[in-house]
């Protein structure tokens, strides 16, 4: 196919010059002068009832035919005559013709030749050029393979670099997040931690100064206890709220009765009983003593 | 928010927390101790032309408050100053001797024998003034007014009547040359400036006061024979309203003063009577064979509490004053007698003896309970005191007998020394 294609050009290029060489011999062919045989057409009589009219009409016309007939044997004779002559004339043409297309063909074979030859070198030439193109082409398409696969390679490779990178990322994301939440986790662990030593460290705290609490009141309450002169007549159920303020030194600074017995000398013996215990026992942690100590009160009620 | 709001935020949360976060600490005191007020009473300051007041008031005040048992005073060798003007006063020194109270004052002498008294009493922990006086008096009036000046702070102490002011009477009896003398004495309720108001050979008992305290009724043998005499203390003046055949005894005034509830047995048997003053009407109010004697008014003057032996043994009994049916009100014992009403009908005192100790004890009339009170063994004479707080009683010790006094509860006990005899029959004043 690639040399029906190479070549075709040529190839028919070929044929159709030896085609035109051919019609040119057919044509002188047909040209050949023709021998005509002309033969007298049979006479017809048709037979017909005729008037009076038309029999001399016919009379007329067989006289004039007969007339006509001479006239025209002449005439064909004279024809014949030119067309002999007339074909004689045209017979040496053609010979003419003849022999100067015989000329022509020898040159046209001859320039025929040449072309063949030079035909034959385009061919070569067009053939190598096509060789040369087709390979050209098909280098361009190697290349063109070769572009694309490189393309595809480097498009691969961008790919695969871009996956690289995405899962890369991914991964860097994924280990940031990773470590981002171990982080959060040991900061909660941390906090956690801290958290529940504040607690114990508040509950301990708490826990002495609950003890604490409970001592010092201990100790004030003994203290006031022996102070306080109970009225002979004090009596079960009577109740006395006095409440205190005092210094960190423990000294009663005020002592106040906020709800009453409804017995002035119960009140007033309940009052000084804690103004005469003073100083009272107190803790020296200021913090303890400003939460708990600073002002309280004492409920006086007999038992 | 800005930092500042926020700042604010929080110190307000914080401000919030710590107030919120713990209950107001409360203590209870439910036990005391057994003891009297501690009180110091500072010997008076004196401003006059002698060199020194013609009575000392602080040792009487002193002695007076330290006799009720409720006050205890601090003796004058302990004091560390002896002020007499309220700006000299510091109350540190007084704390420091764990006073709960001073008591200052100055005597000055106004004309001849005329006195400005005046003194403060201070509540020693609260550094203040609790009380405050200022009086004119005459020297002879000087001792009545320092039991006032008691009274007055006993009462703010204590919110009872005081009764350092008001008197006593009492029988007693000295023996000379194989005699016995007897006689009728009013004192101060310290004891103080006796004063004999009667004197016989003869035997002289039941003294009784009458509701105003102006007059003494009681029993003389003067004529050999018993007599019912009520004698008018500011004059002397006395006047004999029973001498019936018989037994005249046990005179006891109503409370309106009026009538006299005695015990006659002028019919025989010895029965409750009772004497209108006015017009010496006599009701007989009691009929037992047995001995119905020692009648007491109710503060009401309805009802008589008397000793009577028709069970057998004596115990106490109730009539009412214009006479019925009599009840018998004591169970306890074996003997209940000398029944008498407190001031405010609540109780009733008496002598009652279990076993042959005779000593005071007092009923609950509400509870109907008998509480002795003493441990005597010949504890005679029960007489409220005019508050109802104390119990004056004639008892034995060693072979005299002398006068005590006693709380209702029993609590307090307290001996008032006579060196003048037997003490027998005392009676407190109204």
């Amino acid at each position: 196919m690639n040399n029906f294609k190479k070549y075709g050009f040529t190839f028919t290029l070929a044929v159709a010059f030896h085609l035109g060489i051919l019609a040119m011999f057919g044509i002188s062919y047909f040209s050949e002068p023709e021998i005509a045989e002309v033969k007298p057409l049979p006479e017809i009589i048709q037979a017909t009832v005729l008037d009076d009219v038309t029999i001399m009409e016919e009379a007329k016309r067989l006289k004039d035919n007969k007339k006509n007939k001479e006239i025209a044997q002449q005439e064909k004779q004279k024809k014949l005559e030119d067309n002999r002559k007339k074909e004689e004339k045209l017979l040496n043409k053609a010979k003419e013709k003849r022999i100067k297309e015989e000329k022509q063909a020898e040159k046209l074979e001859k320039k025929r030749q040449e072309n063949e030859l030079k035909e034959k070198k385009l061919a070569t030439e067009r053939k190598e050029r096509a060789i040369k193109e087709k390979e050209r082409l098909e280098q361009i398409k190697k290349d063109k393979v070769k572009a694309k696969a490189k393309a595809k390679k480097q498009q691969e490779e961008k790919e695969r670099l871009d996956k690289e990178r995405k899962e890369k990322k991914q991964k860097a994301e994924k280990k940031r997040k990773a470590d981002l939440a171990a982080e959060q986790k040991a900061e909660a662990v941390r906090k956690e931690a801290a958290r529940q030593k504040q607690e114990a460290d508040a509950k301990a705290k708490a826990d002495q100064d609950r003890k604490a609490t409970i001592s010092y009141s201990d100790a004030i309450r003994r203290k006031v206890i022996n102070h306080w002169i109970k009225p002979p007549l004090a009596t079960k159920g009577m109740n006395c709220l006095i409440s205190v303020t005092l210094l960190p030194s423990g000294d009663v600074m005020s002592a106040t009765v906020t709800r009453g017995s409804g017995d002035s000398v119960f009140d007033r013996s309940a009052e000084n009983a804690v103004r005469k215990a003073s100083p009272l026992p107190v803790p020296e942690e200021r913090e303890l003593f400003n939460r708990t100590f600073r002002s309280f009160n004492f409920n006086f009620t007999p038992e | 928010m800005s930092a500042f709001l926020r700042k604010i935020l929080l110190i307000s949360l914080v401000g919030c927390y710590v107030p919120a976060s713990q209950a107001e600490l409360t203590l209870e005191i439910t036990k005391g101790i057994e003891s009297a007020i501690p009180i110091a009473v500072v010997p008076f300051g004196w401003t006059g032309s002698k060199d020194r007041a013609p009575e000392d008031l602080a040792p009487i005040i002193q002695a007076d408050l330290s006799r009720s048992g409720l006050l205890k005073t601090l003796p004058v060798g302990e004091m560390l100053t002896m002020p007499s003007k309220a700006n000299h006063v510091r109350f540190r020194n007084w704390q420091a001797l764990g006073q709960e109270y001073l008591v200052i004052g100055e005597i000055s002498e106004v004309v001849d024998k005329q006195y400005q008294v005046q003194f403060q009493l201070f509540n020693v922990y609260r550094g203040e003034q609790f009380l405050g006086y200022r009086l004119t008096v005459s020297e002879k009036e000087l001792r009545r007014t320092a039991h006032h000046i008691s009274d007055l702070i006993y009462e703010k102490l204590t919110n009872k009547k005081g009764v350092f002011g008001t008197r006593l009477a009492y029988i007693t009896t000295t023996s000379k040359a194989n005699k016995k003398l007897y006689k009728l004495i009013i004192a101060d309720a310290d004891g103080f400036e006796p004063r004999v108001i009667a004197s016989s050979l003869e035997p002289i008992m039941s003294p009784t006061w009458s509701p105003d305290g102006k007059q003494i009724a009681y029993v003389s043998f003067e004529n050999k024979r018993s007599a019912i005499f009520v004698q008018t203390l500011a004059n002397g003046k006395r006047e004999r309203v029973a001498s019936y055949k018989g037994i005249n005894g046990a005179p006891s005034f109503s409370p309106d003063g009026t009538r006299l509830a005695l015990t006659l047995s002028k019919d025989g048997s010895t029965d409750i009577y009772i004497l209108n003053l006015n017009n010496r009407s006599l009701t007989k109010i009691t009929k037992s064979y047995g001995i119905d004697t020692e009648p007491s008014w109710s503060p009401d003057g309805k009802t008589i509490v008397y000793t009577s032996d028709r069970g057998g043994k004596p115990q106490l009994y109730t009539v009412p004053s214009n006479g019925g049916k009599a009840k018998r009100l004591t169970f306890e014992g074996d003997y209940n007698a000398r029944g008498q009403f407190s001031l405010d009908g609540k109780n009733i005192a008496m002598v009652h003896a279990n076993r042959g100790d005779y000593r005071i004890a007092v009923m609950d009339m509400a509870t109907r309970t008998v509480n002795v009170l003493t441990a005597g063994r010949y504890d005679e004479a029960p007489s409220f005191s005019p508050n109802g707080e104390m119990v004056l009683y004639a008892s034995r010790k060693g072979n005299k007998n002398v006068l005590s006094a006693v709380s209702i509860d029993g609590r307090m006990q307290q001996n008032l020394s006579f060196d003048n005899g037997d003490v027998r029959e005392p009676a407190w004043s109204p």
